[in-house]
């Protein structure tokens, strides 16, 4: 499969990539919202958008994200947050063939995060790590990827 | 004693966090070596080397090779400690102080204290007292943790089942076609 990773910089980029060990069997290309230092990991592209924080450009990260899946037709959409999985799922959802997967962050304890709310509905598949957060996400799967 | 001071990747100070290391380490009377990740903050704890970011291979040999770990609640930082083996102690970043977007960390720290797996420091004095049992040998670190591959399994299933469908909708691939024409060139962004 070749999946399409986005991330926010940071905590998001941590929790997404203990995936590791199951990205490692796809071809993996890493959408980011800033500069930072790469995790050691064999990505086969890493693109860069603008690091929108609830302003203007969240419509920027449409156009990039629009950008980006024309040139790389994904299999799968894969994030655990932050911001720019909104757009980026949103334009892959309505505009391509991929599968949008979407982890709820480790950080939402005993309430949804907002990007967990918005990707809802976009996410072909949902999952959460705390039990606490279930019932915000009636139609989601457990997934405890870090504190269990 | 070998410590390891970590606020994270967040474009925000933490200097509350800082500050209570410094004067702990200064109450300590011990000496300590070791690096303290300050990100934007100003203040520079006594005794530690001072780096603003760390790559990921610095990060986790730090984890690694540290006897104790002081760090704000980010979730990849906890993380990170629990499975080298630490039960670090944590400052969460307050919403109310300018430290944070929201008090999440508040969540975070709470469900895992009452697992047990962090102890939450609220000062000073307390920071120097379970330092000073790291320092004094009453207190050491666990080994580093095996995690179990079949937590991975739900997420890996989804993943296998591949693209939602065969062919994009004629009218979405008209509109990525529109967008994307708009957008930015993908040269500049693929870095």
């Amino acid at each position: 499969m070749k999946i399409l990773v986005v991330s926010s910089v940071g905590g998001h980029l941590t929790e997404i990539m203990q995936l590791a060990p199951v990205l490692a069997d796809h071809e993996v290309v890493l959408v980011l919202n800033d500069e930072a230092a790469l995790p050691d990991f064999p990505f086969a592209r890493v693109y860069r958008i603008a690091h929108a924080e609830r302003d203007a450009r969240v419509l920027l990260n449409f156009l990039e994200a629009a950008r980006i899946l024309r040139a790389e037709d994904p299999d799968i959409v894969l994030s655990a947050g932050a911001g720019p999985a909104v757009p980026v799922a949103l334009v892959a959802r309505l505009c391509t063939r991929a599968r949008i997967v979407f982890i709820e962050s480790a950080a939402a304890v005993a309430r949804p995060t907002l990007t967990g709310r918005l990707m809802y509905p976009i996410a072909h598949r949902f999952f959460y790590q705390w039990s606490a957060v279930a019932h915000f996400f009636p139609r989601a799967e457990k997934a405890s990827i870090h504190f269990g | 004693m070998r410590l390891f001071v970590t606020v994270g990747n967040a474009l925000v100070p933490f200097d509350r966090l800082l500050g209570w290391v410094d004067e702990a380490i200064a109450a300590l009377g011990e000496p300590v070596s070791g690096i303290c990740q300050h990100g934007p903050s100003r203040v520079r704890p006594r005794g530690l080397e001072a780096r603003e970011g760390l790559s990921r291979g610095d990060f986790d040999a730090e984890m690694a090779g540290a006897d104790a770990v002081v760090c704000h609640a980010g979730v990849g930082t906890l993380w990170s400690a629990i499975r080298a083996g630490h039960r670090p102690l944590v400052v969460p970043r307050r919403a109310g102080l300018g430290e944070i977007v929201n008090d999440h960390q508040l969540e975070i720290v709470d469900a895992l204290v009452r697992e047990g797996r962090i102890v939450r420091i609220e000062g000073a004095a307390e920071l120097a007292t379970w330092l000073g049992r790291y320092a004094h040998g009453e207190l050491k670190r666990g080994a580093p943790m095996r995690e179990d591959p079949a937590r991975l399994e739900p997420v890996a299933a989804a993943i296998a089942e591949g693209p939602a469908r065969a062919r994009a909708p004629l009218a979405g691939r008209a509109l990525l076609g529109a967008l994307a024409l708009l957008g930015p060139s993908i040269e500049r962004m693929r870095r």
